[in-house]
């Protein structure tokens, strides 16, 4: 048995998983950014106790190891009669700690947009509402942006946490054809490859993007 | 000052305690005239460093004891060797790499003799023999009685490939048994698929466990898989070892005992001729 020979065989499964990775990575940040944008805003709130609470959350959410939480929602929901998939247990997990993580990214960028446009939104009158629609969430957002991809590229490894709760993702898919044929070091060195030409494009994507939107600030 | 000097010195013992052997931790010593049955090298001076993952009634750790059938197998050679077993239970896909690696002398885990296996770890002849059973609610036993329910099993065993493409999509695949039951009982699978050995003894009374019926298009099915012990390829002299030690409690009946005493037949030692399954 060759190192390298086994790939072709390897390839059909792992390319399901990785499709499985990508699908759960997709939908944990498509659901969890703009539940983080949602935390930002909460945490700049002007009564104390959502400020407090939304505050809470967050800490919670960052202080708990998406494994963690990933348990907690596929093996301790099913004792409170909510028995979620492995699939929607993994996208509910993970956007959690990307909703979690992504509200101190975006709180970040919401701040740094000048004072002085936010006085001078206040000047023309402008509702608060307004101000946060038209002037500091769409340039909060930009300034967000690479970090946001950042934190993308760690979801998408995070999702091989799913492996603990049976969901055929890639390193699941990996350590299946491991079992069997005992060849695990050839098989998670091509998962391996795999996650890399996902992730390291998506690096390239955030200098690429660090770049050209740092010319318009 | 002087509580400084004792603090560093307790801290340092037990760093470099820590640090020795395999980081296992390693049942009582044999007594200094104790004469080895064989000579062998092993990963730590005097110890028999194991890799498990709990898999009751076939492996797991009790204190710092390893015990189930191969873990009583395993404590009755390290007695005839004059060797300590350090114990180590890792993840379940961390086992072979970890052997391989030539990190730990044997993984204990009921593992089955097959041809690709043997062509990367060195596999003891067959121990005993077990079987895959259906855990159903009502005592299916037939690999077509599987179709359109949701299934599930656990990573490792031989019929997973053939399962996979008999179900396709409605079979899941867990990390370990212990995740398997869990969603057994939370309902969120039909069937479980197991060793019967392994179903027999996480079995809860409203399941029934069953031999599967050998059908043409699952391998696992028409024959009883052999039991083995992997250990490094390139540790000849351990294999040889094992291999008449196991000889020896095959013969001295010792080895239907620990059978028993864990709950399963003692028929499972009746391997038949040693085949790699391919």
């Amino acid at each position: 048995m060759n190192f390298l020979s086994d790939w072709p065989t390897f390839l059909p499964g792992l390319l399901a998983g990785l499709g499985v990775s990508v699908q759960v990575a997709l939908l944990s940040l498509v659901i969890g950014i703009p539940g983080g944008l949602l935390l930002a805003i909460g945490a700049s709130s002007r009564k104390k106790a959502v400020r407090l609470l939304i505050i809470g959350v967050v800490e919670i959410g960052r202080g708990t190891p998406a494994l963690v939480v990933l348990q907690i929602f596929y093996f301790g929901l099913p004792a409170s009669g909510l028995t979620l998939s492995s699939m929607a247990a993994s996208v509910v997990a993970l956007a959690a700690t990307t909703a979690a993580y992504t509200s101190e990214i975006l709180r970040g960028g919401l701040q740094a947009v000048p004072q002085g446009e936010v006085e001078a939104a206040g000047a023309l009158g402008m509702s608060r509402r307004d101000t946060l629609r038209f002037i500091v969430v769409p340039q909060g957002l930009r300034i967000a942006i690479p970090s946001l991809i950042g934190f993308a590229i760690l979801i998408f490894q995070a999702t091989s946490l799913a492996y603990t709760v049976a969901l055929p993702e890639l390193l699941s898919q990996a350590y299946s054809i491991g079992s069997s044929t005992f060849n695990y070091l050839s098989v998670l060195v091509l998962a391996g490859l795999m996650y890399a030409a996902i992730t390291i494009p998506a690096s390239w994507l955030t200098s690429r993007a660090e770049k050209r939107l740092a010319r318009h600030l | 000052m002087k509580n400084q000097k004792t603090t560093v010195i307790a801290a340092l013992a037990f760093a470099a305690t820590a640090l020795s052997g395999c980081g296992g931790t390693a049942s009582s010593a044999p007594s200094a005239d104790c004469k080895p049955a064989h000579e062998f090298p092993t990963v730590a001076e005097g110890k028999l460093s194991v890799v498990l993952y709990d898999l009751p009634p076939f492996s797991k750790l009790e204190g710092n004891k390893v015990a189930g059938v191969d873990g009583d197998i395993i404590n009755a050679i390290a007695e005839m060797e004059c060797l300590s077993v350090s114990a180590k239970s890792v993840a379940t896909a961390a086992n072979i790499p970890t052997v391989q690696a030539g990190r730990a002398d044997l993984s204990i885990a009921a593992w089955y003799r097959t041809a690709s296996r043997a062509e990367i770890v060195g596999l003891t002849d067959p121990i005993y023999t077990d079987q895959m059973a259906i855990i159903s609610k009502d005592g299916l036993d037939d690999a077509e009685q599987l179709k359109g329910k949701t299934v599930g099993t656990v990573d490792g065993y031989l019929w997973v490939d053939d399962m996979k493409k008999l179900l396709g999509d409605s079979l899941k695949v867990y990390p370990t048994t212990l995740n398997m039951n869990q969603d057994l009982e939370a309902g969120r699978i039909d069937i479980g698929i197991d060793s019967y050995g392994s179903a027999q003894f996480n079995k809860k009374s409203d399941f029934q466990v069953s031999v599967i019926k050998p059908h043409e298009a699952v391998a696992a099915s028409k024959e009883a898989a052999q039991i083995a012990i992997p250990v490094p390829k390139q540790n000849a002299e351990l294999l040889a070892a094992l291999n008449a030690d196991l000889k020896t409690l095959r013969e001295s009946g010792k080895l239907e005992e620990i059978l028993k005493a864990n709950g399963l037949d003692s028929s499972a030692a009746d391997t038949g001729e040693a085949r790699l399954i391919s």
